[in-house]
């Protein structure tokens, strides 16, 4: 039933009121899933999504989806993705570069000419840093950590940016479960190729035991991802070119970023973050 | 049950040889005053109840996760106002915080010297909200007002304090 409205849904129009309000048909109302939105906006409307199928190669549309305005279409700050990239970029690296100073470079306890009557300039050492081969003033000492931590508003922020981004560049996707009927790559390659969904998919699950067909079918395929919803993070999100979400996943998404938007003690993850905290 | 034993196994220091069991003791620390089950048998008694009732008191002292939403009065002894708004033809929105309150702020910067008011998280036409404001204050301050409008981050930053001058013209609108 639900394939026959969703074949008709082109011939209708979403008409977009003063009110703020989408008005739909009854019939494209009966498709919409049920969905409650916490939090609800009071400005914003829901935006809309279509849920979609993974089980044809061909686009098959379910039904569609509303998601919450204040993290599927936030300001997309890119000022804060930046800031998001930057830190997931540095607080793995460490930098092994490494000089010696005058006193480890090896030799140059000689003074290698006397004080006066030379017509030389006076030096102590041959390994002072005016020498050739001399030790290095200030220079970098290995390892030097990069680790710092963005405050975690920044992070949650950081996310809904980079979501609301995603969606608006019609880059996220909203599929009903990630099975597939076949465990061959050739089957996703060919499916992600006729929807256009760009070289690069990460696909994200509530779970992190995904089905074996998909498993098996990204395996070889370096360019489809599977990430469990938790692993979500921006650098990863802008690494790729689409996001497939579960709908189950979407609704982690939502509940989590909403329970930090909204929730009452703040002290704890506003703190100064230790190093050696759990 | 729990209790006793969680005592026992804390309770490896030695007793004090000096200073009896009951006597005060300089820089004493809490383990060094007895435990119950040291003075006697003590009959603890309670009992283990599953009824939903009672866990509801128990829920009402907990507090809540998220903040809670406001119960609905009409006047409030702290002079808030809840956000009244019908945002049918409004051009632009202010949305609160998730305290509830107006996002209205005073920074004060250059040691002291310098004092702007920020007005966060506007949605909507943020170019009517800076022209509405203009004229309400305009008349207040002596010099022309300098309103700097970011609207991609959707804030105005107002130079001077006004920050209970916007918070008021947004009440009477019902922001």
């Amino acid at each position: 039933m639900l394939r026959s409205v969703s074949s008709k849904l082109n011939t209708f129009t979403l008409k977009r009121y003063s009110t703020g309000k989408t008005l739909v048909s009854n019939e494209i109302q009966a498709i919409v899933e049920p969905r409650k939105l916490d939090f609800p906006s009071k400005y914003q409307t829901p935006r809309q999504v279509w849920l979609e199928s993974l089980d044809t190669i061909d686009e098959r549309k379910l039904g569609l989806l509303e998601l919450h305005p204040e993290i599927f279409a936030t300001n997309p700050r890119i000022d804060i993705i930046h800031q998001n990239i930057t830190w997931q970029k540095l607080y793995r690296y460490v930098s092994y570069a490494h000089t010696k100073s005058r006193f480890e470079v090896r030799g140059g306890g000689k003074k290698p000419w006397q004080q006066k009557g030379l017509g030389r300039a006076r030096h102590g050492s041959i390994r002072s840093p005016l020498f050739k081969g001399g030790g290095v003033i200030h220079g970098p000492k290995s390892p030097t950590p990069h680790f710092y931590m963005l405050p975690f508003y920044s992070r949650v922020k950081g996310l809904t940016s980079a979501l609301s981004v995603k969606l608006a560049q019609d880059d996220l996707h909203v599929v009903d479960s990630l099975e597939i009927p076949t465990e061959e790559s050739s089957y996703l390659e060919e499916l992600v190729k006729s929807r256009l969904w760009g070289p690069s998919v990460l696909f994200v699950d509530s779970t992190d035991v995904m089905p074996r067909n998909i498993t098996a079918a990204t395996d070889l395929v370096r360019h489809f991802n599977l990430m469990p919803v938790y692993g979500l993070n921006v650098y990863s999100m802008l690494k790729h070119d689409t996001l497939v979400l579960t709908r189950s996943a979407v609704d982690i998404i939502e509940e989590k970023i909403l329970y930090h938007l909204n929730r009452n003690d703040t002290r704890n993850v506003l703190a100064k973050y230790k190093v050696d905290q759990v | 049950m729990f209790i006793a034993s969680r005592c026992r196994a804390i309770s490896h220091r030695a007793p004090s040889l000096i200073f009896p069991k009951f006597g005060q003791k300089r820089d004493s620390s809490f383990q060094s005053s007895p435990y119950v089950e040291d003075l006697g048998s003590v009959n603890r008694s309670y009992e283990v109840t599953k009824d939903t009732t009672d866990w509801s008191y128990v829920q009402r002292v907990l507090p809540p996760k998220v903040v809670p939403t406001p119960v609905k009065k009409d006047v409030y002894p702290s002079g808030w106002r809840p956000q009244t708004i019908d945002i049918a033809d409004k051009p632009y929105f202010i949305k609160r915080t998730k305290n509830h309150m107006i996002p209205c702020y005073l920074d004060i910067g250059q040691r002291g010297i310098k004092r702007t008011t920020l007005l966060k998280s506007i949605q909507g036409d943020i170019w009517q909200l800076e022209k509405e404001i203009k004229e309400f204050l305009q008349p207040q301050v002596f010099q022309i007002l300098r309103v700097q409008v970011n609207e991609f981050v959707g804030y105005i930053r107002i130079n001077g304090d006004h920050v209970n001058a916007i918070k008021y013209f947004l009440e009477q609108k019902g922001y």
